[in-house]
């Protein structure tokens, strides 16, 4: 593949004819060349769906670039900036992909008291001086979430925080974008920070608390 | 003992005597508290971040000093693991087909 400076790819990805083909030909030898490192914590080249995958995110990361190419502003290697548009593909696509059965629903326990989240609460521990400390102290900060959070943001924030799923699978599930997720959980954690701030409760508090003081 | 040397001890102890397991904060419990400690007032979105990854990942890349170049998007990349895991899977390109 020849080596082109950025000008020189944004050149003939524009140029019609030859230029271009040859062009389009190395920066989809560049993105598939790529992929394997990509993905390689998620799913190995010898996986038969690593294939169409590949060539799947190929494609639309091709598509995305030469309909964005003005886009491009130059603050790294165009190669760079390509491979992060098939970056943030190639993982969409697998965490859909990893998630499509997983339901929100599934977080939440209605009860006599209400809605609450099995996840948060503690494994029970055969010492019970122990156990009621860390109760005590489970208790109080699911006190706190549920007082300072919309049920929104104790959905989205068990969602990620706790039970691992990707912002991008909980904001589909939310009817909102990766961004306005990671906003409301910014805006959630915020307040948890002030709550605890305000009634005293400090990091070295909860610890101590299961630390055994 | 500063709050990240907390967490390291409590992990240390995984695999230590019964009675010390029996003290352990659920994992997941202690993530969520770890995030609220390390909120900040003004963060970036992932928006912001996407829109320079590429340049912030070829900074982590050359080794640069990109923490305090960029601040906000190690911040952000800490907090948020999608956008973490989209950072290390770019630099593992980089890493894999050097310039």
């Amino acid at each position: 593949m020849p080596a082109r400076t950025n000008e020189e790819w944004i050149a003939d990805l524009k140029a019609e004819g030859a230029h271009k083909e040859a062009a389009v030909g190395d920066l989809r030898a560049a993105i598939i060349s790529g992929l394997p490192y990509a993905l390689s914590n998620y799913l190995s080249p010898d996986n038969p769906q690593f294939q169409s995958l590949a060539e799947e995110v190929t494609q639309d990361t091709l598509l995305r670039v030469l309909d964005r190419l003005d886009s491009f502003e130059g603050r790294s290697r165009f190669t760079t900036w390509v491979q992060k548009i098939a970056v943030r593909i190639a993982l969409t696509e697998l965490r859909r992909r990893r998630w499509r059965d997983f339901s929100l629903d599934s977080l939440v326990e209605e009860n006599e008291e209400g809605v609450s989240f099995p996840s948060l609460m503690i494994d029970p521990a055969p010492n019970p001086d122990t156990l009621s400390q860390q109760s005590d102290m489970m208790q109080r900060i699911g006190r706190i979430i549920n007082e300072e959070l919309t049920e929104k943001q104790r959905q989205a924030m068990v969602a990620t925080a706790i039970e691992g799923v990707p912002l991008e699978e909980v904001a589909r599930r939310m009817d909102m974008n990766r961004n306005a997720l990671y906003k409301l959980l910014h805006d959630a954690r915020l307040r948890l920070k002030k709550r605890l701030a305000n009634e005293g409760l400090t990091t070295e508090d909860v610890w101590a608390a299961f630390d055994g003081g | 003992m500063k709050f990240s040397e907390k967490i390291k001890s409590l992990v240390k102890r995984l695999g230590s005597s019964k009675e010390e397991k029996d003290m352990q904060m659920p994992a997941a419990f202690q993530k969520l508290i770890q995030m609220v400690e390390n909120t900040q007032e003004v963060e970036f979105s992932c928006e912001d971040v996407y829109h320079i990854l590429d340049h912030y990942t070829e900074l982590v890349y050359h080794g640069e000093n990109s923490a305090g170049l960029m601040p906000l998007v190690k911040h952000h990349i800490e907090i948020c693991p999608d956008c973490r895991e989209e950072f290390e899977a770019l630099l593992r390109i980089l890493q894999a087909s050097p310039a």
